[in-house]
């Protein structure tokens, strides 16, 4: 399967694109190569929104199911962009996720973590991301989506605004938020 | 506190909490989704477009019975009217 950690590259954008616009016209296999083409970049992106692998993987599936109906319905413009397209319907389909389980977090060690790379020199490191993984479980959807946004897959607050469709202001207010409510817990917790 | 939420030079470099989500970035960084995700997939919008067949059917379906009951309606009723003034113009009985 090929895949790309985020399509950068100008042909990769526009081989990309060009699929897209197979697909909006209902190409199946054009759809199918959008699939190969973006699904671990989508995936790990899920991942670290929600924390788990099935969870992760039941939202990529709704993605490609929502993208493929959006298509369908000429939500997407031949010659608009591509990944974050995807990105923002992702990003929604996250944050639905994670309102349906919000007020359930996931106890630290109920956790999975079987997709941590977790081998002896990073053992230490895997139990410092399954904290920060309950600790995230504590915050508002919004906030967690803003967070794995900006400093994980390293989006522009304009782009993070986008994604979450909401305005450049409310982003930097959920980060700051977002922080504050990390940092009281690992204060708390005496980390 | 940076403007932009992230730091963009100076003491949020140093922040514990960033520090930790790009640890998860690289904790995660060679996740990938179970193999034969474009087959789940396509299995998914395949039974998708099935039910969604179906309900177009059904929705025929109950629109063609509900028609098919009005038109039955209308006839018994029309029937039952025919027959009761039949029967009062017949003398049968039916007159106060």
């Amino acid at each position: 399967m090929r895949s790309l950690p985020w399509p950068r590259r100008r042909e990769e954008l526009s081989e990309l694109g060009e699929l897209f616009a197979k697909s909006a016209r209902g190409d199946r296999h054009a759809f199918d190569r959008v699939v190969e083409y973006t699904a671990a970049p989508l995936y790990r992106v899920a991942l670290r929104m929600l924390g788990n692998s099935a969870d992760a993987d039941e939202s990529l599936q709704e993605t490609f199911v929502r993208a493929h109906q959006a298509l369908a319905q000429g939500q997407w413009r031949d010659g608009s962009k591509t990944y974050p397209w995807l990105l923002a319907i992702a990003t929604r389909v996250c944050v639905d996720s994670l309102r349906r389980r919000h007020g359930r977090p996931v106890p630290y060690g109920d956790i999975d973590a079987s997709w941590l790379v977790s081998d002896g020199q990073h053992a230490e490191r895997a139990q410092r991301v399954k904290e920060l993984l309950t600790y995230m479980d504590d915050l508002p959807p919004d906030q967690r989506a803003a967070l794995v946004l900006r400093y994980i897959e390293g989006l522009s607050n304009a782009e993070v605004a986008e994604a979450l469709a909401i305005s450049e202001g409310a982003v930097e207010q959920r980060l700051i938020r977002a922080r504050a409510n990390l940092r009281r817990r690992f204060g708390a917790d005496g980390a | 506190m940076a403007r932009d939420g992230f730091g963009s030079n100076h003491d949020e470099h140093e922040d514990s909490i960033v520090a930790r989500l790009l640890e998860l970035k690289a904790a995660s960084a060679e996740a990938r989704p179970r193999p034969g995700i474009v087959r789940r997939i396509a299995t998914r919008l395949e039974e998708r477009s099935v039910r969604s067949q179906l309900a177009v059917a059904l929705t025929a379906a109950a629109l063609a019975a509900s028609v098919s009951l009005a038109f039955w309606w209308d006839a018994t009723s029309r029937l039952s009217v025919t027959a009761m003034v039949t029967a009062v113009d017949d003398g049968d009985g039916l007159e106060p």
